[in-house]
């Protein structure tokens, strides 16, 4: 047994690709504004143009909103006064849809597992580089609700069985491909819809 | 094997993210004490500005996700900004921002739940202390490893493998004993390099 404090040391090819790590993406820049605004709303800085306390820009966004309401206007208009203040847009994110080929064969129990974990590989690759990612495998069968002829995201003709899916964030559609273009699942003969999700 | 002591390792150490000159040491007394006279948004910008990057990308390490990262960046400034009077400067200022960012991470994955985060420590280290070290690492392979890798591990070899922190530092930061960060550290990199094993074969 060794003991537990012999110390695996590095080696020079360990220490470089570590070090490499502290490396990486820059910060998106809109999160500079939404650390402002958390500190302003937590009364920690003053407000830019002014040193108005946290406490009196709340009061001036409630009496704001108080003169809205009384015009019939609503509350809320972007004030929301007392609440958290709006985190910053978040990244797009865009619905990678997994279809399974007609001709895919049936896979055995270990050959199931053997491919999740290879998505699931995949998946981990794709959070490591800094994107946002969740996704699940779906069971076959279910139930199509509607006109007798509608189809679940209208699936593309010919015997293609809607298998799983993917939410990953990504600044664009380009971006989102992309990425869906390194899926194991395009190797395996998949086909996979990338769509963009709405913003409500 | 390459021993702590070797020249280009030595090397390497001086030039790790939290090996910060006394200039940088400076510059952040500076920073923050305008900051602490004014509390205005400038003042608080130049600071961001000097430490965002770091703060950003070790948090995107420690958490795996973007958002995460995002979350964690402002919960950090808005702890650090709370007590920053009271930062004794007994570490370099990223270095404290690290352990709050930690502190945050750790809290959350209480909060969520994550209790599958500790497995690697109930394993038995034992059984990763044949991998041989890789001849050339592939930086997605190590990414990933890194983010399959328990918390309280990856907490270890961010902290003194990828930012150079000492085992002082980090004794310190999370409130242990050298011998137990040095233990940590020594189990987590066994882990990592059988996972980085896993991956070649």
């Amino acid at each position: 047994m060794k003991r537990e404090d012999s110390h695996p040391d590095l080696t020079d090819v360990e220490r470089r690709a570590l070090r490499a790590l502290a490396e990486g993406p820059e910060p998106p820049p809109e999160l500079a504004a939404a650390t402002l605004r958390r500190l302003e709303e937590s009364g920690l800085i003053a407000k830019a143009g002014g040193r108005r306390p946290a406490w009196r820009i709340r009061l001036l966004a409630a009496a704001a909103a108080l003169a809205l309401f009384a015009l019939g206007l609503g509350v809320g208009i972007g004030l929301r006064p007392g609440s958290r203040l709006a985190p910053a847009p978040a990244t797009p994110r865009f619905a990678l849809f997994l279809y399974d080929a007609p001709d895919e064969k049936e896979l055995t129990g270990a050959q199931m597992r053997a491919r999740v974990d290879e998505y699931r590989s995949w998946a981990r690759g794709v959070r490591a580089a800094g994107r946002d990612i969740s996704g699940e495998k779906l069971e076959s069968g279910g139930r199509v609700l509607g006109p007798s002829d509608a189809a679940p995201g209208r699936p593309p003709a010919g015997g293609w069985a809607l298998g799983g899916y993917f939410v990953i964030s990504a600044p664009d559609l380009e971006a989102a491909v992309a990425v869906a273009r390194s899926c194991p699942h395009v190797r395996h003969g998949g086909r996979i819809e990338v769509r963009a999700i709405a913003r409500t | 094997m390459a021993g702590g002591d070797r020249p280009d390792a030595e090397a390497l150490e001086a030039s790790a993210p939290a090996a910060r000159s006394g200039d940088d040491l400076r510059k952040d007394r500076l920073f923050v004490s305008r900051f602490l006279e004014s509390r205005d948004e400038a003042a608080f910008r130049d600071l961001y500005a000097r430490h965002c990057g770091a703060l950003y990308r070790f948090l995107l390490r420690l958490t795996g996700r973007a958002s995460d990262a995002d979350e964690g960046v402002q919960e950090t400034w808005v702890r650090a900004c709370r007590s920053l009077e009271r930062f004794a400067w007994r570490s370099a200022l990223s270095t404290w921002l690290a352990g709050i960012a930690i502190r945050w991470w750790r809290e959350e994955c209480r909060r969520r739940g994550r209790l599958w985060d500790l497995e690697d420590e109930k394993a038995d280290a034992g059984v990763f202390a044949a991998a041989a070290p890789p001849d050339a690492v592939d930086r997605i392979d190590l990414e990933r490893a890194l983010a399959d890798l328990s918390l309280g591990y990856r907490e270890a070899i961010l902290l003194h493998d990828v930012y150079g922190h000492t085992h002082a530092e980090i004794a310190e930061l999370l409130e242990m004993d050298e011998g137990t960060s040095k233990s940590q550290l020594s189990r987590a990199r066994r882990v990592l390099r059988a996972r980085l094993g896993e991956g070649r074969t």
